[in-house]
């Protein structure tokens, strides 16, 4: 592996001595922890952070962590954090040469990078063009096809209206998928097993991603039964070098939404020869798309390995750290370096992938309630720490989760030695992690790595579905509950006064600290 | 000191007493356990709890009349009660009757599915609101007539508002 890219000070020292313009500023078009992930590796590099941040987040954690913050516009993201015109506008204000969209927001709005562009400020990214030849999943999946990548069966436009899709759906035969072309995470999805259930689909989906994302254009797929997702990340530089680092499984999701990935899939491991196969199917659509910086491949495998491409997200994906933990690179660092016309100096066959990683995304939301948001005011926050332990999170005692945006509050991951490990590791980790004030997903990830089914990797993209319909609750501990309450039993004996410091992140000495400071 | 206790619903009592730097305890309901305990609070909210030689970790903290206890992997709703003070008995849920569907949480009504007057069926889809992105489609509870619509679309709703009311 090449040192540039272990030790950031000999890394400095070549980019400072050569041709290649270092950013001295970047903002970041974000806000959660993704914005946090993105400031530490710029202040890793030495380079300023510019934060932006909507009114219901002026005590995010992304403000106080930047070097400076800009708020620019009210709560509704259509007003600040989608807001291309107040965003450039806080990037001119600051100086800052580069824009890091992180996930979401803009950072697949092509218009976006192209004004960036036209502002002199380089989208930390791939071009626009390739955003918007990948953007459209039917123009995608053209493309896979011209690049001899397998597709599933389906349209390659959009659908129309309801006679066309009636049509297509017979032809290709049901169970279909109805999709957004221009979205992701889920939304303006729909599952047709009958044509019975297709009319309202076709009435709520284009509707659905019309307010989602800008635009209500919808197609048909073959739905492939018991479905593994399955997700490859490639990085490459503005000069034509493009690798693979391997894949993701990401097939735990519940409406179509992740919640757990790993590296390797389960399926890589009882097929190792799988990795290259995917890889360079990913690679040859990369290729044909001229794409440039961090993006990703999905793909959908059946149980014995064939797989077919899906979509294309031209970003940083929220689960990027389990590929960082089994190939030992960070990810960010490589997209800053490679906006600043860096090449990519890693050669496919120096990448080397390393032990097992897991990653689960903690939301505020509550599985026993079909995975409803949970906003609140967290009371008490304690993240797991010790080997093999990541937190990306951007929550703290006290402070209230906003109802204005995605509930995702931390993604934890971990690395071990094999899946095993890696599973026990988990386990471990979940049982220091403690939320309380909101509900979370915590408790249902605990039950998940305690799963007989998903020890042995049989997973597939329904799996949370029927682990959620079959799964005995929890057994209760009883030592565990008779702790509880003579605990509660003691916090209740103490006076009111004495308890008000519980739920306040401000307790007297911390007051007193600060006092002792300021003298 | 006797304590009424209750966990998730569950009622016990809790007889407590101090004995030194420790506790003795007796616990009856669902479970039965008795013997001695430290306590200690090490930090604000944070207790560790020594049974026998078992030692757990809990987390509280006050929500509203209750406490949430976290121990291990498991969370509980308590409510603590002097034994001596008997009020507050069970509440009745009526089914029968007109019936109200409330917002969950803060949101938008993006849209309604019924108008005043119509016949709907338990389960059916009745008004939509959005929340944090995402839609919530809402559903009758009972087959019934929907006799107020307490909501336009676009309005913005607060949790626990009454959007709408089906008899």
């Amino acid at each position: 592996m090449p040192s540039g890219i272990a030790y950031a000070g000999i890394w400095y020292n070549v980019v400072r001595g050569s041709a290649f313009k270092v950013f001295h500023k970047v903002l970041i078009a974000n806000r959660g922890e993704i914005a946090v992930r993105v400031i530490r590796a710029l202040r890793e590099m030495g380079i300023s952070s510019v934060a932006v941040f909507s009114e219901a987040d002026r005590r995010a954690v992304h403000v106080h962590m930047a070097d400076q913050a800009i708020c620019v516009g009210p709560a509704a993201s259509s007003e600040s954090y989608l807001s291309s015109e107040r965003i450039l506008e806080a990037a001119r204000a600051t100086g800052a040469e580069a824009i890091h969209p992180g996930y979401g927001f803009l950072s697949e709005n092509a218009a976006f990078a192209k004004s960036c562009g036209k502002a002199g400020i380089k989208f930390i990214g791939p071009s626009w063009q390739a955003i918007e030849r990948m953007g459209s999943k039917t123009a995608a999946r053209r493309l896979a096809i011209e690049a001899g990548a397998p597709v599933v069966p389906g349209t390659e436009h959009g659908i129309r209206d309801f006679d066309e899709a009636r049509a297509t759906a017979a032809e290709i035969g049901y169970p279909v998928l109805l999709k957004a072309a221009a979205g992701g995470g889920g939304k303006g999805m729909r599952v047709v097993a009958h044509e019975s259930e297709l009319k309202s689909a076709m009435r709520s989906a284009p509707s659905e991603a019309e307010r989602a994302f800008g635009s209500g254009e919808v197609y048909l797929e073959k739905l492939i039964e018991r479905p593994r997702h399955i997700e490859v990340q490639v990085l490459g530089d503005e000069h034509g070098h493009l690798i693979h680092l391997g894949e993701r499984e990401c097939s735990i999701q519940r409406r179509h939404q992740k919640v757990i990935e790993e590296c390797p899939s389960p399926l890589v491991l009882a097929r190792p020869e799988l990795r290259e196969e995917i890889g360079e199917a990913a690679l040859r659509i990369a290729r044909a798309a001229h794409y440039s910086n961090a993006g990703t491949l999905e793909f959908l495998a059946d149980q014995e390995g064939r797989f077919y491409f899906l979509e294309m997200n031209t970003r940083l994906q929220v689960e990027h750290p389990v590929t960082e933990w089994v190939t030992g690179l960070d990810l960010v660092r490589w997209q800053i370096r490679i906006a600043a016309g860096e090449p990519l100096t890693l050669k496919q066959n120096e990448i080397r992938w390393t032990g097992s990683a897991i990653e689960c995304r903690v939301y505020a939301e509550d599985p026993e309630n079909n995975f409803f948001p949970s906003p609140g005011t967290i009371l008490q926050y304690a993240e797991p720490t010790g080997p093999g332990i990541r937190v990306d999170g951007a929550v703290y005692a006290g402070w209230t989760v906003p109802i204005d945006y995605d509930p995702l509050l931390a993604k934890l991951s971990v690395w071990g030695e094999s899946r095993l490990a890696s599973i026990q590791r988990m386990r471990r980790a979940l049982a220091e992690y403690r939320v309380l004030g909101i509900t979370t997903n915590l408790g249902l990830f605990e039950r998940i790595m305690a799963d007989e089914g998903f020890s042995r990797g049989e997973l597939h993209t329904s799996f949370l579905d029927e682990f959620m319909r079959h799964a005995p609750q929890p057994v209760s501990d009883e030592a565990q509950v008779v702790a509880g309450m003579l605990a509660a039993a003691q916090n209740g004996f103490a006076r009111p006064r004495e308890r008000e410091h519980v739920s306040s992140p401000d307790s007297t000495w911390r007051i007193e600290g600060r006092r002792g400071l300021l003298r | 000191m006797k304590l009424r206790v209750a966990v998730d619903g569950q009622d016990y009592t809790l007889d407590l007493q101090q004995n030194g730097a420790d506790s003795e305890y007796r616990l009856d309901g669902v479970v039965q356990a008795s013997g001695s305990a430290s306590i200690s609070e090490i930090t604000p909210g944070v207790f560790s709890v020594l049974l026998g030689a078992r030692s757990f970790l809990v987390h509280i903290a006050r929500k509203g009349e209750d406490l949430e206890v976290w121990t291990g992997t498991e969370r509980h709703r308590v409510s603590i009660t002097d034994a001596r003070d008997r009020s507050a008995g069970g509440k009745k849920v009526s089914t029968a009757g007109p019936m109200e569907i409330r917002a969950l949480m803060p949101g938008k009504v993006v849209k309604l599915l019924a108008r005043p007057g119509d016949q709907v069926q338990a389960g059916q889809g009745v008004i939509v609101v959005e929340a944090m992105k995402m839609q919530n489609e809402m559903k009758a509870p009972k087959d019934g007539t929907v006799s107020k619509i307490l909501v336009e679309e676009g309005a913005t709703v607060i949790a626990g508002e009454t959007l709408i009311v089906i008899e």
